[in-house]
């Protein structure tokens, strides 16, 4: 029958299956589209956990303004909970408030507080446990344990959330953003401040954090530990009580970022220990006690940072092996570079360094005279810390400057051979 | 009274004190227009203020000393005590001094940088400036020939300018295993030079990136009391060599 049919017929066929397909995704994506919604006012809070219950997958629940008394609710299926301005969610410092459990939950706008501390349970906030897909978002989280804890999640969204507590010790509080076992995650624009630490990582992979202030932390701007792949990017880490820590991990790119009035002899702008392959570049270290500090490093490249106002701009171990430190700008450091032995194959060429007092004959823009970082007066406090008693004074001065002269105790093979005489622009 | 001002319009009249005061402030004027931050000016500062105040007072002071040794003979032919002439001397030289260091530091300080830190700077400096006179006239007073007195000054000077911090440096060399802190601060205490500068870099803010000796310091002198304190043991450092010297003229044979 088919063979009887003409050209223009075929053709209209052709054209009807196709309104037909389209008019099948159309119905479709209205179905998507027009997603039940579901408006909660506070006077129904008794009845939360049955709504959740009840309704669909992928329905969008709106709460109403105002005070919803919330603990351990728990959320299995794909929803949207929605709160339209001064939406909060009070634990009573009963336990966590939300946990999430299931795949594609979108949490967002809500104020969640008080969840008091346990000694038994880790209470958070937000909970998201073996979660998939998830975003939270617009969140604000105030006076909990920890803030947002990931256990086991992947592909989560954590972005532009405020979390914000009032930690006394370390022990009595929690991380603001705790990341553990997880992969995938991206946690972006967020500000946290007043917990332990104020983004924690363990056993996390391919996650980027981006853009977010962490400061006035207990502990640790950001906690680092057994995460490969990673990247932090634009960040602002100022204030915390012992700088940022990154540890036992590979191929990690920090980039971009602020470490910024670190405090103390074990506060470190960062502490690199036991990284293999990490990229460190166009960050800023101003005004810390320790700028950065490695040690057990592997290949870890230092580029284009801006080192200022520090105490100890750079302190490498001698156990850290193929630093390569180029293009950074070493301004206004009380020391440039601090170290406790001696540093073999390491490379220092092509930095900016304020104290270098040589000259550039040939007028190629750098110095002709190699540079030691080391002074001999930093080796001296390296060794008695007692020493800094003595700091800017004249015989400090004189050592320094018979040392340069005539090296004979600093170590030798750190040395820029290619010092910068202009400060790079970065 | 009479004789401190006589004394001190006399000192006033040397061409010496106005050359310091114009180099004072040729060098401060300079430095803050030199340096971008004036923080970095103050510190800067802080080194002339540290080497060069002490040893222009030692100079000055001393051989003012010999400079004046016959008008000391002559004032005390007349019925005035020793005491009194002594005192007023040093209140002379060291107020003409004052004078000049505040006209060549305070002024273009002030102009730049009008801080506590600057104001903390300016105390310091006059602090020194008195110490330093207070160190010269006990070093001349045992030693009537000049040379030998301007000399045993000048290694005064030196001692607490070099030599004790050499010294600081190898006692931390020998007991860098022991609890040193209280130690540290008692040497600090024991060189006016050692005590302005770690007052003035804690007033700097220097201290809290210096690690855990930093934040000893700060613990201590970064409090008011702490500057009470060190404001006493300054006043000692002028009042001890003073009193040392004054008991050593009245006794000896002029």
């Amino acid at each position: 029958m088919i063979g009887c049919l003409d050209n223009t017929n075929l053709v209209y066929l052709a054209f009807m299956i196709r309104l037909f397909i389209f008019v099948c995704l159309l119905s479709n994506a209205t179905c998507l589209l027009a997603l039940d919604t579901i408006y909660v006012k506070p006077s129904a809070q008794a009845d939360i956990e049955r709504i959740i219950d009840h309704v669909p997958p992928h329905t969008i629940i709106k709460f109403a303004p105002g005070n919803y008394k919330i603990h351990d609710l728990i959320i299995r299926k794909p929803l949207t909970l929605y709160g339209i301005e001064q939406v909060v969610f009070d634990g009573q410092q009963l336990g966590s408030v939300l946990v999430l459990e299931g795949r594609n939950i979108h949490v967002k706008g809500l104020t969640i507080k008080n969840t008091g501390y346990s000694s038994v349970d880790e209470r958070a906030g937000i909970k998201l446990l073996s979660a998939y897909g998830c975003i939270i978002e617009d969140v604000n989280i105030r006076n909990t344990c920890f803030g947002i804890s990931l256990v086991n999640a992947s592909n989560c969204v954590v972005i532009n959330n405020n979390i914000h507590a009032v930690g006394i010790s370390e022990q009595r509080s929690g991380n603001a953003i705790h990341a553990w076992k997880s992969d995938s995650l991206t946690i972006k624009n967020n500000t946290v401040s007043g917990h332990r630490d104020g983004i924690y990582f363990e056993f996390v992979s391919k996650t980027g954090v981006y853009m977010n202030n962490s400061s006035d932390n207990l502990r640790y701007g950001i906690h680092f530990m057994f995460s490969n792949d990673d990247e932090y990017v634009g960040n602002v880490f100022d204030r915390n009580g012992s700088g940022v820590a990154v540890m036992f991990s590979s191929r990690v790119h920090i980039r971009d970022n602020t470490f910024s009035q670190g405090s103390g002899a074990a506060n470190f702008g960062i502490l690199l220990k036991e990284i293999n392959d990490c990229e460190v570049s166009g960050n800023t270290f101003r005004q810390n006690t320790n700028g950065l500090y490695m040690e057990g490093t592997n290949r870890v490249y230092l580029l284009h940072n801006l080192f200022t106002e520090n105490g100890w701009a750079c302190r490498v171990q001698a156990s850290c092996s193929s630093v390569i430190v180029r293009g950074n700008n070493f301004i206004g450091n009380s020391f440039d570079m601090a170290t406790n032995g001696s540093l073999a194959g390491q490379n220092f060429n092509g930095n900016y360094w304020d104290t270098y007092s040589g000259y550039d004959m040939n007028k190629d823009g750098t110095g002709d005279i190699p540079h030691s970082p080391v002074s001999m007066y930093s080796m001296i406090v390296e060794r008695m810390p007692y020493a800094i008693m003595l700091y800017r004074s004249f015989t400090v001065f004189l050592l320094d400057r018979s040392e340069r002269i005539m090296p004979g105790i600093t170590t030798e093979q750190v040395k820029d051979l290619k010092p910068a005489m202009q400060a790079f622009v970065l | 009274m009479k004789l401190v001002k006589y004394v001190f319009l006399d000192i006033l009249r040397s061409k010496i004190l106005i050359a310091y005061a114009v180099f004072l402030i040729a060098i401060s004027s300079g430095l803050f227009m030199i340096s971008a931050e004036p923080v970095k000016a103050i510190t800067s500062l802080l080194n002339i203020v540290l080497i060069v105040l002490p040893l222009f007072s030692v100079v000055f002071a001393s051989s003012y000393y010999y400079n004046a040794y016959e008008f000391t003979e002559l004032i005390l032919a007349q019925p005035i005590k020793r005491s009194t002439l002594f005192f007023s001397q040093f209140v002379g030289v060291g107020a003409a001094l004052s004078l000049s260091f505040i006209f060549g530091c305070g002024i273009p300080v002030l102009i730049f940088f009008r801080d506590s830190s600057a104001l903390i700077l300016l105390c310091c400096g006059l602090a020194l400036t008195w110490v330093f006179t207070a160190i010269a006239f006990l070093a001349v007073v045992y030693a009537r020939d000049k040379t030998k007195g301007i000399g045993i000054a000048l290694l005064l000077w030196f001692y607490f300018v070099f030599i004790y911090d050499a010294l600081v440096l190898l006692f931390l060399f020998n007991f860098s295993n022991y609890p040193l802190e209280k130690m540290l601060m008692m040497l600090t205490f024991l060189n006016p030079v050692d005590l302005t500068r770690i007052i003035m870099l804690m007033q700097l803010d220097m201290a809290a990136i210096m690690g855990y000796t930093g934040a000893l310091f700060t613990q201590f002198l970064g409090s008011s009391t702490g500057l009470v304190w060190c404001f006493f043991a300054l006043l000692l450092w002028i009042a001890v060599p003073f009193i040392l010297a004054q008991r050593k003229f009245t006794r000896k044979d002029i």
